[in-house]
Parts: structure tokens; sequence; C-alpha cells
């Protein structure tokens, strides 16, 4: 669980992403190094159906994609949205400095970031992941806390 | 993209499984030019995905006939 004050970008949170626990497994069984889980600054966003990353962090997780999902932006025609690949990940929610894994996800990639300003964001939390979490927006008190079921790390290689 | 091969393959393949009721609403396995299997679900084709093939690629996709887009607020060019 982590509780916050909401920034100027909104409901910001340190969270790692890393490789899915099933190809982690699979590079350790190979005697393979598993990259690092990479630190990412995202933004909750309760209306998008879906989460993304900047581009970088799958390139530094060697990651290929599983699977291509369609998607729509705010420039895409509604009848023509884009096919982009689809990562299996494991997402790890960074609360009093210390990474915990919360849960496997698939997510996009997303370019359009700005580094160094928009408070280091370059990711964004949706719906999909948000659906396993509690999260209370308190709005007045200019807070908000974000928690996922305890789960065990085991579970995610 | 990567994964293009895989993606064509689907493409190509996809009426052949929607004629099968019964492969509607699965997700297809596909590894280069094949479809490897059909399973009940996402997780199911990604646990037979790296059983199968390891660290190769492959893709998982849906049986659907018409795949519901995901709002993405951002833009998400280039795909990489």
């Amino acid at each position: 669980m982590t509780t916050d004050q909401i920034t100027a970008a909104g409901a910001v949170v340190d969270v790692m992403v890393g490789v899915g626990p099933r190809r982690a497994r699979l590079l350790r069984k190979n005697k393979m190094r598993v990259p690092d889980p990479v630190h990412v600054r995202s933004v909750i966003d309760t209306g998008a159906g879906i989460s993304g990353f900047a581009g970088r962090v799958f390139r530094q997780l060697e990651l290929p994609p599983v699977g291509t999902i369609h998607i729509l932006t705010p420039s895409t025609p509604a009848d023509q949205p884009k096919e982009c690949p689809l990562y299996d990940v494991t997402l790890y929610l960074v609360a009093g400095g210390a990474p915990r894994p919360v849960l496997e996800s698939q997510v996009i990639a997303a370019e359009g970031w700005q580094p160094g300003k928009d408070e280091g964001i370059e990711g964004l939390l949706g719906r999909d992941i948000l659906a396993f979490s509690t999260l209370q927006y308190m709005g007045l008190d200019r807070t908000f806390t974000l928690a996922f079921r305890d789960c065990d790390p085991s579970l995610f290689g | 993209m990567e994964l293009d091969r895989e993606v064509s393959t689907f493409r190509r393949v996809l009426p052949t499984l929607l004629a099968d009721p019964a492969k509607r609403g699965l997700f297809a396995l596909v590894h280069g030019d094949q479809v490897a299997g059909v399973y009940d679900s996402f997780d199911a084709a990604l646990e037979a995905g790296y059983e199968r093939f390891g660290l190769d690629p492959f893709l998982v996709k849906e049986v659907t006939e018409h795949e519901e887009p995901k709002y993405f607020p951002r833009n998400i060019n280039p795909c990489p």
C-alpha cells in the first residue's frame, strides 16, 4: 500500500516493471540473466483501458511482445485503432522504498513522455491494473492511497 | 513490428478458426507460420507458449471477429 500527496500531475506512484514470471523462470532455467526490474514513475489514470510504459522499459528488459492489442488514442480515428505489441510483465509497487510484486499483467509501450518534465512520468496505470487494487482519491485532502492484495512473492518467479 | 510473421499467420487462419464455434473466444498460440494450439485463456496459451517455444517469439491472440479496442490517453507512436 502507498499513500502520497496528489501532485499537479495527479496521483503519481513509483512502480517497477520486470519481466513476467514465466519468462523469468525460463531465463533462470537456461542459466541466463534475468534483467533487473526498471523503475518507472507512473500516473494513475482511470480513463485508460490498459496500462503503458515508455518503450525504454521494454528495451532494458530485453522483452519481446507476446501478443498484440488494438489501441485507440486521442489522435486515432475511432474506426482505425492501432495494433500495438503487448508485453507480459510483473508489476512491483514501490512503497517505503521497497518494491513488492503485486501482479502479472499485459501492458503496452507508449511514447510521448517528456524526460525531465512532467514530474518524470513515463508510465500510466490504467483500469486493467487498477481492477486488482483499492484506490482512494481524497481530493479535499490532496492525498491518495493505492493498495493491492498481499500475494506470495514466489509466484512471480 | 515484432511478431509481424505471427500476426500475418493469425490473420490468415482466423476465418478457419472462426468457422468452428467451439474455438470462438478462445486464445490461439501462433509460432511462425503455424497455429500451435488453442487454449481457454490468455494465461494458458502464454504458459504453453513458453513451454513449447522457450525464448523464441510467439503470439497469443483471442479468436474473435471483432477485437474491442482499448483506450489509451497518450500517444503511442512509434510502436517499437
